[in-house]
């Protein structure tokens, strides 16, 4: 006999959500939509995006808080370790939250909300979804207050089990706390169209953001060799970033025009239709939890090259 | 020509402040005349040993702080706590109320503890409809009932002083609806379901 199950009334905390797009905001809002879909309630609290502030509601009634406090440093909000208590504490008594989860070490808003909440005694989880250094002092300091406060948090739960040696070590949780719970995709997006792909060239397809952390410079050394190797092969990058100069730079270097097309930003709707027009994809991430875009492109129907960083080999299985 | 009607009383508590609604109209029927919402705040007895607080501390701080004991200047002092504190209870809130007559419009009235009345009138036409939402602010997060005007870029705000609860709010919401003659039934149906 089962029992019945307890319907839970979640608040997810993140510096990190639409309209910034990313992995993260990706994965809370799916997160959320499927949580709803089995019954329990989801609310999301993040900072103000400029003159988005208050609250808003999205699909199946999926309210936002925008709290209007200033981001500060690449979207994340002032660390102030009391000043959030207020509105934190305003949301949780109003919407009757049972549990407080958290998303993405690099978000001071999470780590107060995860504070405040174990303050107040509500159960709290923590999400990490990136692997962090530990040598320079940036680093340093984020790990000592990951380690304070995950000490009381109730489960974590990272991207992959790299991810999962990253924070045990980084925070000092121990193992049987964190679980491992990947990333996925909805199929229902991606699907493939061997039509669209062309027959007598072959397509290599990379979108990503174009910044250090991406590899776009280890693109801009192969791209040249792989055409002048092959010339049966064309390259489609989409995506921004300020490393974007140095690849326009590369094509006028090496006469490419003809052989690289680079289409600027994607939105996320347009992704799809960009993937199926290729034969490969490829990503040259200097690091990565776990790449949501390799698993993208094998949905549809590209085979993926990669380097092997992080958690890479466990979402990308083969060589 | 009946007398008044009252309809029940709904209270909330906050930080010692007791906040309570009431609703009367003037006629036989609920349906017909002129409604007032009226919400006010009854504060508790501790806001007078607050006062008597403030008074008793600036006169032992005007004596603590001079080193030769002079009573003119720490009466001085004392007069300055004492203005200052009747000052502050000056500008509280006592009632804020809102008037709805069905065809002429709609009435703000905030009423302070000094007992000065200010009142502010909004023709039926001016308003395109009331609107229920949520303002988020850096410390806190409340429900406000706000009318929509033609020609107007501002929300004009109601019970922005006392900021009562949604089940304070709805009753008002509601007959201003009544008045304009605008029908709510699948907006409610939708707060029922989000609460």
């Amino acid at each position: 006999m089962t029992e019945p199950r307890r319907r839970h009334r979640v608040l997810m905390v993140s510096d990190f959500f639409y309209p910034n797009f990313g992995g993260v905001e990706n994965h809370i809002y799916y997160l959320s939509q499927c949580l709803m879909q089995r019954g329990h309630k989801v609310v999301v609290a993040t900072h103000a995006y400029g003159r988005r502030s208050g609250v808003r509601y999205m699909t199946n009634g999926l309210k936002v808080y925008y709290i209007p406090w200033l981001p500060f440093y690449l979207q994340t909000s002032f660390p102030t370790l009391f000043g959030t208590f207020p509105i934190i504490r305003t949301i949780i008594l109003r919407e009757r939250i049972t549990l407080v989860h958290g998303h993405q070490a690099f978000s001071t808003l999470c780590h107060e909300a995860i504070l405040h909440a174990r303050t107040m005694g509500y159960k709290t989880v923590f999400t990490d979804h990136s692997l962090y250094g530990f040598a320079d002092i940036g680093s340093i300091h984020m790990n000592k207050v990951l380690e304070f406060t995950l000490a009381d948090v109730q489960q974590a739960i990272c991207v992959s089990h790299t991810s999962k040696e990253n924070t045990h070590l980084r925070s000092r949780l121990p193992p049987e706390k964190i679980f491992v719970i990947p990333n996925a995709v909805d199929t229902a997006m991606f699907q493939p169209d061997p039509s669209s792909r062309s027959q007598d060239e072959i397509v290599i397809v990379i979108i990503s953001r174009l910044v250090y952390r991406k590899g776009a410079d280890l693109l801009v050394e192969v791209i040249p060799e792989v055409c002048s190797l092959f010339p049966q092969v064309r390259f489609i990058i989409g995506g921004d970033g300020p490393k974007r100069v140095r690849l326009e730079e590369m094509r006028e270097k090496y006469h490419l025009q003809d052989r690289v097309e680079m289409l600027g930003a994607v939105a996320h709707a347009n992704v799809r239709s960009v993937l199926v027009r290729g034969h490969i994809f490829l990503n040259s991430s200097l690091t990565e939890a776990f790449c949501i875009a390799i698993l993208e492109a094998a949905c549809c129907g590209l085979l993926t090259v990669s380097t092997r960083v992080g958690g890479v080999p466990e979402a990308c299985s083969s060589t | 020509m009946t007398g008044e009607r009252q309809s029940d009383v709904i209270t909330q508590t906050r930080n010692g402040q007791v906040l309570s609604y009431v609703c009367e109209w003037m006629s036989d029927s609920e349906d017909e005349g002129l409604r007032t919402h009226r919400i006010s705040v009854k504060t508790s007895e501790r806001s007078l040993d607050v006062f008597m607080l403030v008074v008793m501390a600036c006169f032992c701080a005007s004596l603590a702080f001079f080193p030769s004991y002079n009573f003119g200047s720490s009466l001085i002092i004392t007069m300055l706590g004492i203005s200052l504190s009747m000052w502050a209870k000056r500008n509280r809130v006592e009632q804020e109320a809102v008037v709805v007559m069905p065809t002429l419009g709609i009435q703000l009235e905030t009423v302070y503890c000094s007992k000065k009345v200010d009142r502010r009138f909004v023709a039926l036409d001016k308003i395109v409809t009331p609107v229920i939402s949520e303002a988020v602010t850096p410390v806190t997060s409340y429900f406000y009932l706000a009318l929509i005007l033609r020609e107007e870029n501002d929300l004009l705000l109601t019970f922005l002083h006392l900021r009562p609860s949604l089940n304070m709010i709805l009753p008002v919401w509601r007959s201003i609806h009544e008045a304009l003659g605008t029908k709510i039934s699948s907006a409610e149906s939708f707060i029922q379901k989000t609460s």
